[in-house]
């Protein structure tokens, strides 16, 4: 039992320390971070390894504000509101003031998600027992939805790449006859492409290759800075903006497609008209430091609640923790609670521990994360390179997974030239397996009759909220292009 | 698209059918997948070949497009094509390494990216000398190695060194 909450609170330390270390690296997202550590966590303990992967993701979400703050340029795309009052206090000389703000914020905003985060996944997951194989199947449905509010401009590549990803899932052996599918003779295919293998591709690798294009020895000068926490003062004057961003952060996180990069620019937003100090935002303000940091670190707990309960992941993070679940054969949604449910107490107590460390590992770590980010890029994306290729062979001692990993980056690289959100192909990899074998577990019940999915209560709410979703996110798109029209014809009529 | 649609559907129809199949099987999804893709592509192309009609029935709205598009993308088209220098990097060191064992190839996959990622800027200040960069990509393969293989203890190919030593 000891020894057990050792190896959390160490997880926990390493996930934090992990997750600021690549936050603050410009260009590698929270996703990413966590991505390059799921090789490692194949050898750990189930509970050890996704407390240090959902530790990476809190420390992330603070890491960016560090070059945020220090060279203008955020570390994560969450962090791009804090860069504008974060680096007005920096040219003021209160650079280490503005850190500690960050770190505070996110610190409350942490607790808040898990306090979240407690309440809502255990009442979601009591609907585990009622769930049968139309209800899965519904769920999966339901999961895929959500590509349509993650499409980003345009809906029809968001869902060419959702089929792609399902394409990928039907790699294998067939889940109900056992016959063999694209396996092209190759036995490390027979059990499916290992969406481990997809994520570490389409978000670490892909990453890699879109950097190659950055060439050149030079380095960010390294800055000096010692974090200096807000005192009672300060504390009242930010209070507002957590809150804010924590409610913000709360709804955001739960909502498909919202995460911490909408909800951070929308607490700057409630923060700077709800202050007394508006005048100051643009120009320094703590509030403006607060508001993003709380919201976004909130995000990083209440993303999992979707994720836990459902099994659908809601943003790039909250699918590589997924990923983290499935290689540890861990299934997450209703029935994770009923089958593992040491393993989300253990996360919640890990989220807890993780946050508290976000302070200590925070205050620590600064010297060493400035040292690191100041590298020469080549080094950096050479010692990425290896860690990668070291972690994906370190999961089966595999080199065909290498190579494997190696395409999938290439194909992840392919869909950002022709702008292809990367998120559908995930979500098409990992909920292929559960729609198709429930769909056709579903019709062997009923004898072929496609009614069953109407006679199910689950299944009847479940398909009903995914239609409400794509065709609500039909209508907002068709509404975007319209609008878009309309900016064009003006420009147009201006210009003649 | 259009192709990866057909070339899957295709596929997909050689799936051999047993007598245990349902009633979807395991040739349905997989077809109906291919078939969904092939309409999207389909629908894709209409959407661009639309909107480059549109552009040309509006001379001036194309030639603002197309200058800020070329203001937009030129710097990144002359390095878009670097990735594949990278990838091959990962395809060389997939290569060497069950002969060269861990040590060495990652000291060459490092070593070689570094240099990659630096580019042929001669005379840049900032440029280290190769054997600095030799010196780093050693260094490295001996820090991940004992990361890996002495404190994970998860064991990386070890090569011809085995049976040599």
């Amino acid at each position: 039992m000891v020894a057990d909450l050792l190896a959390i609170v160490a997880a926990a330390f390493g996930g934090v320390a992990w997750g600021i270390l690549g936050g603050a690296l410009p260009g590698i997202s929270p996703s990413i971070t966590m991505a390059l550590l799921l090789p490692f966590t194949y050898g750990l303990d189930s509970t050890v390894a996704i407390v240090m992967l959902a530790s990476t993701y809190v420390g992330a979400e603070y890491g960016g504000s560090i070059p945020a703050i220090l060279i203008r340029t955020p570390g994560t795309n969450a962090a791009a509101a804090t860069v504008i009052d974060g680096y007005a206090m920096k040219q003021q000389g209160r650079a280490g003031e503005a850190l500690g703000i960050s770190l505070y914020s996110g610190f409350i905003g942490g607790l808040f998600g898990l306090v979240v985060l407690v309440l809502l996944t255990e009442r979601l997951s009591t609907l585990a027992l009622a769930f049968t194989p139309p209800a899965y199947f519904a769920l999966g449905i339901l999961g895929l939805s959500v590509i349509a509010a993650l499409s980003g401009e345009s809906l029809v590549k968001g869902f060419t790449a959702g089929v792609l990803g399902l394409m990928v899932a039907s790699i294998g052996t067939d889940p109900v006859t056992g016959t063999n599918r694209f396996t092209f003779d190759q036995p490390e295919l027979l059990s499916g492409i290992p969406p481990i293998l997809v994520m570490v591709g389409v978000y670490a690798i892909a990453e890699l290759f879109a950097q190659s294009a950055d060439i050149g020895w030079s380095s960010s000068p390294p800055e000096r800075a010692r974090i200096t926490m807000p005192g009672p003062t300060m504390w009242r004057r930010i209070a507002l903006p957590q809150a804010i961003g924590s409610v913000i952060g709360t709804i955001e996180g739960v909502v498909p497609g919202g995460g911490g990069t909408v909800s951070s620019f929308l607490a700057y937003n409630e923060a700077r008209r709800w202050s007394r100090h508006r005048e100051e935002f643009g120009h320094g303000s703590p509030e403006g430091i607060a508001a993003p940091e709380a919201a976004n670190n909130t995000v990083a707990c209440t993303a999992l609640i979707p994720m836990l309960s459902l099994g659908i992941p809601s943003s790039n993070s909250a699918a590589v923790l997924l990923g983290g679940f499935l290689v540890h054969g861990l299934i997450p949604g209703p029935m994770l609670f009923v089958q593992h449910g040491e393993v989300v107490r253990g996360l919640y107590v890990g989220l807890l521990i993780a946050n508290i460390a976000m302070l200590i590992v925070g205050y620590l770590i600064m010297s060493p994360c400035i040292w690191v980010v100041s590298r020469p890029r080549p080094y950096l994306t050479a010692f990425i390179y290896a860690l990668v290729i070291s972690g994906v062979y370190s999961i089966e001692g595999s080199l065909f997974h290498v190579g494997v990993a190696l395409a999938f980056g290439v194909v992840g690289y392919a869909m950002r030239m022709w702008n292809l959100p990367v998120l559908p192909i995930v979500l098409g990899v990992v909920l292929g397996f559960m729609v198709e074998s429930n769909y056709r577990r579903a019709l062997v019940l009923s004898g072929g009759d496609h009614r069953i999915f109407l006679q199910d209560r689950i299944s009847v709410v479940l398909l009903g909220v995914a239609t409400v979703f794509v065709i609500g996110s039909l209508i907002r798109h068709a509404k975007e292009r319209r609008g878009r029209r309309d900016d064009r014809g003006v420009a147009r009529q201006q210009h003649t | 698209m259009l192709a990866i649609a057909s070339a899957y559907y295709l596929l997909g129809t050689n799936i051999p059918q047993s007598a245990l199949d349902d009633a979807v099987g395991p040739r349905g999804l997989p077809r109906a997948y291919a078939v969904v893709l092939a309409a999207l592509a389909i629908l894709t192309i209409a959407r661009a070949l639309l909107s480059r009609a549109r552009a040309a029935a509006s001379p001036s709205s194309k030639h603002d497009e197309d200058k800020s598009g070329a203001d937009l993308y030129a710097p990144r088209k002359r390095t878009r094509w670097r990735f594949i220098g990278l990838a091959l990097i990962g395809i060389a060191y997939l290569a060497v390494v069950p002969w060269l064992g861990y040590l060495v190839s990652m000291a060459l996959l490092i070593a070689g990216t570094a240099w990659y990622q630096g580019g042929s800027i001669a005379g840049a200040p900032d440029k280290p000398r190769p054997s600095g960069i030799l010196l780093v990509a050693a260094s490295g393969a001996v820090v991940l190695w004992l990361l890996f293989v002495a404190l994970l203890g998860i064991p990386q190919p070890s090569g011809v060194w085995s049976q040599i030593f």
